[in-house]
């Protein structure tokens, strides 16, 4: 029983078991797939830890502390202390470390121990002593031939193999195998019931063929034997370990996981490692089961499809009664973890198969939390873009899916569609679950010092699910039961965009505002001030603003991805609205949609004219050049006037326009953006004619090539502006929705989609799209010339350690056995042979002329050595301390210096008189760094009275 | 000739309920000593199976636990003595393992079969009478069966 006339579907009280939603799966393998990757990636990242466990393994940690880690601070000082993360990395990567092929074999011990126990169950349940072949018990063929059958009226190419399990007794059946070669055990009572109760015998044998045509049967088995696996090899010995350790260091005093240095900082680490693993070990199981019932209801549905008698459900449901329920919430938990649905809940899909259309609230708390997890996890194997990809596109995928096929039923049944709201709600508390669990672990707190920015995350996925709910909604409202593949491959590709670009945007630019002001916190206002040289005294409040905001602007307007993203946002409804409008479904036409982009592009300029005028009201007098801050607060605050303009453009929209709030504020900000664009691009070509708002001109003409450099700057972080619009517009619609509804039972429907003609309609989204791909190619222009590594070259200010002298002594012993003795010892050797060269020519008897020979290569080879070793050192970690890093910096500088002047003068044409200085010069330098190594040694024989076990490695 | 466990089953089952006979012989094909075992285990939903919970109302494993029972007992009484304790002491556990045949078995013993199989019968949905019958028809066939020659278990 299958609708494929949608119009046509009478709302009865009695939906049908299916509805046909041709080129939509139900997405079932991509979840598993997702889950598959989850576990994965959680075993490679547990038994990475589980690896490192050792203290002396640890090399990641003994780095961090060579650089002056203190377990106790939080993130935000460790990271201005480390100074420079690539030193650090280059640390790890360079120590020998014997256990680095531990995870990964771990990793394939699980996958192998998986696999053994794909392969082995399907041979154990077929064994001789427990099951008989049909063959045997069916002389005469009749339940072979009545088997074969159904397999042909429910589809299925070929019947599979068929056995018996005499001594179950209950009326079931169970399909089994893999690769193509499934059994179908049946259980002995329900052989004896295809003569007693036959339609119960054809109910069940159509739900296990509804399993093989699903083909989800190969995949179960596979996802049970992983998640075995992974239980019982690597979370159960992690939680013991783990949990070992944090109550050995506890409670006994002992230290296994727990450095001893570390103590008692580690104890909220060790928690929140324990707690995750736990988490992950119940998010790991909700999913499995939740896939494993969806899976048994489609499997339903189907077999009812294929001729199964519903009534065999009914009489179940009513014969096996749902227990008791003592207590609601215990009832709800026990319905969470069953791999099967109970019967009346099978009775009640089967009556109203909505929620087989839909995922679940828990799956998509379970994918945000997944793709955080994920995504975390990967980038510390890959990179941020890589990670973004990998996971945004499946999780996206699953999401597009899942919200067409419930927009789709909602369509073909004539119910309500979603907004959305719920599904992106639960989307987004995943997302901030899988931030707060896996994010920022390294402190001593539990949450980030601002928590406030995971509203951001939330905001965003429910915006995100609000999009393609709405998208669907556009494309499906016109829907008459035809192929859908094509559009939703389109839908899927925008959501994929979408999702990787906000993923991209929160790993690399806003979850670091978790930590706090990074920027300010680094120096960056003294690095604008430097870098853009004007009075800046008279601007501290624009100055502080710039500090906040202009670093990840540059980032993110140079980011390609959340460029293209950021069009796709608005333009794809836009054109699927020209394309599908007029094919009914009653949406408004293309002059509402497109109005309130205009008066908000109007609104656009008029801030961006306010900007000029009171720039001209400081204007640097005519001749001198207008650079500097001066420029840099005319581009800051023309983006900022289209950044404010969007989305008040987006917010009076959303709170207005009805239906598709959100698409219709976001094709509003966008066309908002392009008027602007386009008008700040005349205005600044005709700038030296404009009177009052003269900002870069003094005399008129048309000059576009000075609008240039400002619109290369400008456009990449003004077409994000769409993403702040958005989060404008997700609160507007969320707020002004439910006044609406209860405003609209006194008002009319609105009017439908006035018959606007066709080639008018295409030339003006034409121009519309015309402008937003040059705006985007503008963007990229300027992503590809501007560099922001100018920018982002930020000094980090010193800081004085707060650490104790037990914890000091322990980083400056982890610097000096890591690598800081081995440049010690290599300076001070390039040291001894350049003495010994001096003494060497000293000692020379001079020649007749009264000079001495110099042996030239040596001296070159002396020299080098020097450079090398200074070079070398200056590379290595900064000593973690303040004092002696000071000297020792300075020391390395003076050594550098001198030999490269050695080298310079052995190069050069004329070696008299220079040569002396450049010796004398490395004499002076040496002089300044032995005392400096001196202290140093000093400072490390007096830390290893504190960790004395340290001292039979080294010298 | 002895009969076994399976034949004697078969033999009532062909009388009482002939539409069970391809669970008979299924069972019939499996380890003959742990078959009783097997049916008496509680049902357990399989993690990726599906079907109706509750067991069939069958007389096949009534009748197959009831003869089963009976033959493992009717070795025990025979084997009781000095040695029979002192290995009961070992195995205490265990059930005492099934003899190859049927063996003889006593007036009471008999009388406690015709209990458990009228009593499973009527646990199956059959009223009193046919629970009855079912009870004589294996009687009647333990009774027909000539006495085993005493042989000690295996």
């Amino acid at each position: 029983m299958s609708v494929a006339e949608p119009s046509a579907a009478p709302a009865t009280a009695h939906p049908p078991s299916t509805v046909r939603l041709p080129g939509i799966a139900a997405g079932t393998t991509l979840r598993f797939v997702l889950l598959l990757m989850t576990v994965l990636t959680a075993a490679v990242t547990m038994l990475g830890e589980l690896a490192q466990f050792l203290p002396p393994q640890n090399h990641a940690l003994a780095c961090d502390l060579a650089t002056g880690f203190d377990p106790a601070s939080d993130e935000l000082a460790n990271l201005l202390r480390t100074g420079d993360p690539a030193a650090v990395e280059r640390c790890v990567s360079s120590l020998p470390y014997a256990g680095r092929w531990r995870a990964p074999a771990g990793v394939l011990a699980v996958l192998a121990a998986a696999a053994v126990l794909y392969l082995w169950l399907p041979r154990w349940r077929n064994r001789g002593s427990r099951v008989v072949p049909l063959s045997r018990l069916d002389p005469d063929g009749a339940a072979r031939a009545e088997l074969t059958a159904l397999a042909g009226q429910a589809g299925l190419a070929a019947p599979p193999g068929f056995v018996v399990d005499p001594a179950a007794l209950a009326r079931g059946a169970v399909t089994y195998g893999w690769f193509g070669r499934y059994t179908v055990r049946l259980h002995g009572g329900l052989l004896l019931s295809r003569m007693t109760d036959p339609e119960t015998f054809r109910a069940t044998v159509l739900h296990e063929y509804a399993h093989l045509r699903n083909r989800d049967v190969g995949i179960s088995y596979a996802v049970v034997a992983l998640f075995r696996a992974f239980a019982g090899l690597v979370c159960l010995p992690y939680l013991v370990l783990v949990g070992g350790s944090l109550l050995g260091a506890q409670f006994f005093g002992w230290f296994v996981g727990a450095d001893e240095v570390l103590w008692p900082a580690a104890r909220t680490p060790l928690i929140r490692q324990l707690v995750v693993a736990s988490f992950l070990l119940v998010m790991v199981q909700l999913a499995r089961v939740d896939i494993l019932r969806h899976r048994e209801l489609h499997a339903d549905a189907d077999a009812v499809a294929a001729g199964a008698d519903v009534r065999v459900w009914a009489t179940a449901a009513g014969g096996d009664p749902e227990p008791p329920r003592p207590h609601p919430v215990r009832a709800r938990l026990r319905r969470l973890l069953r791999t099967h649905p109970s019967w009346p809940d099978r009775r009640r899909s089967l009556a109203d198969p909505a929620p087989l259309y839909a995922l679940s609230g828990v799956q998509f708390f379970l994918l945000g939390w997944a793709a955080l997890f994920l995504v975390l996890q990967l980038e510390s194997i890959t990179s941020t873009g890589v990670a973004c990809w990998v996971v945004g596109t499946p999780v996206a995928a699953v999401v597009t899916i899942s919200v067409w096929r419930t927009v789709g039923y909602a369509v073909a049944t004539g119910g309500a569609a979603p907004t959305g709201v719920a599904a992106g709600s639960w989307l987004g508390t995943g997302l901030v679950t899988g931030e707060l669990t896996s994010g920022f672990t390294g402190g001593p707190q539990w949450f980030p010092p601002r928590p406030e920015v995971l509203l951001l995350l939330l905001l965003a996925a429910i915006v995100f699910v609000g999009w393609i709910t709405q998208c669907a909604r556009l494309r499906l409202a016109s829907w008459r039961g035809g192929p859908l593949r094509a559009s939703l491959g389109v839908a899927l590709a925008a959501g994929v965009l979408v999702a990787v670009a906000g993923l991209d945007l929160w790993q690399r630019i806003l979850r670091l505002r978790l930590l706090g002001d990074l920027a300010g916190a680094f120096g960056f206002g003294d690095t604008i001030t430097r870098s853009f040289p004007g009075p800046w005294d008279a601007h501290q409040t624009e100055l502080s603003l710039l500090t906040r905001t202009l670093l990840a602007l540059a980032v993110a307007g140079a980011d390609q991805i959340a460029i293209g993203a950021a069009v796709v946002l608005w333009l794809f409804p836009l054109v699927w609205w020209t394309w599908w409008a007029p094919r009914g479904g009653g949406l408004p036409g293309l002059p509402r949609l497109l109005l309130p982009g205009l008066a908000g592009g109007a609104v656009c300029l008029l801030g961006i004219v306010a900007v000029m005028a009171h720039q001209h009201s400081w204007q640097p007098p005519a001749g001198e050049l207008r650079v500097g801050a001066f420029a840099l607060l005319y581009a800051w605050w023309s983006g900022a006037a289209i950044w404010v303009g969007s989305a008040v453009t987006a917010l009076a929209v959303a709170a207005t326009a009805r239906p598709y709030r959100l698409l219709r504020a976001l094709l509003a900000a966008g066309l908002a953006q392009i008027v602007a664009l386009v008008g700040l691009a005349v205005l600044a070509s005709v700038d030296g004619c404009l009177g009052p708002l003269r900002t870069m001109g003094d005399s008129c003409h048309v000059l576009p090539a000075v609008a240039w450099p400002l619109l290369v700057i400008l456009t990449g972080p003004a077409l994000l502006a769409v993403f702040g619009a958005a989060l404008v517009a997700g609160v507007g619609a969320l707020l002004a929705a439910p006044l609406h509804r209860l405003a609209a039972r006194r008002r009319p429907a609105p009017r439908s989609a006035a018959a606007t003609r066709g080639r008018a309609r295409w030339a003006v989204v034409a121009v519309i799209c015309g402008g937003a791909l040059l705006a985007t190619g503008t963007a990229s222009y300027g992503a590809r010339t501007s560099s922001t590594s100018g920018l982002a070259a930020a000094v980090p200010a010193e800081s004085t350690s707060t650490a104790g002298p037990k914890l000091r002594a322990m980083q400056l012993l982890m610097w000096w056995k890591l690598g800081g003795q081995a440049h010690v010892l290599e300076l001070t050797s390039a040291y001894q042979g350049y003495n010994r060269f001096i003494q060497e020519l000293a000692a020379t008897r001079p020649g007749p002329d009264g000079t001495v020979p110099l042996d030239v290569a040596t001296l070159r080879a002396r020299c080098d050595a020097l450079r090398l070793g200074a070079t070398g050192a200056e590379g290595y970690l900064r000593v973690p301390d303040a004092d002696l890093q000071g000297r020792w910096a300075d020391g390395l500088a003076t050594t550098r210096r001198a030999a490269e002047d050695c080298a310079r003068v052995l190069d050069g044409p004329d070696e008299s008189a220079p040569l002396e200085a450049a010796l004398g010069g490395l004499v002076d330098a040496e002089n300044q760094l032995l005392p400096t190594i001196e202290a140093l040694n000093a400072a490390v024989s007096d830390a290893l009275r504190y960790w004395p076990g340290l001292r039979r490695d080294g010298p | 000739m002895a009969a076994t466990v399976p034949e004697v089953v078969r033999d009532v089952i062909t009388e009482v309920a002939p539409h069970e006979l391809p669970l008979v012989e299924g069972l019939s094909r499996l380890p003959p000593d742990r078959v009783a075992g097997l049916l008496r285990r509680p049902h357990r939903p399989e993690e990726l199976g599906f079907g109706l919970t509750e067991a069939v109302a069958a007389l096949t494993p009534v009748v197959w636990i009831a003869v089963d029972e009976a033959s493992r007992m009717g070795v025990k009484a025979l084997a009781d003595g000095v040695g029979g304790r002192l290995r009961r002491l070992f195995r205490r556990r265990s059930r005492p393992a099934l003899p190859a045949t049927v063996p003889h078995l006593t007036r009471e013993q008999l009388a406690a079969v015709h209990d458990r199989v009228r009593a499973g019968a009527s646990a199956a949905g059959l009223d009193d009478p046919a629970a009855r019958g079912v009870a004589d028809h294996v009687v009647a066939r333990l009774v027909l069966e000539p006495p085993a020659a005493p042989r000690a278990e295996r």
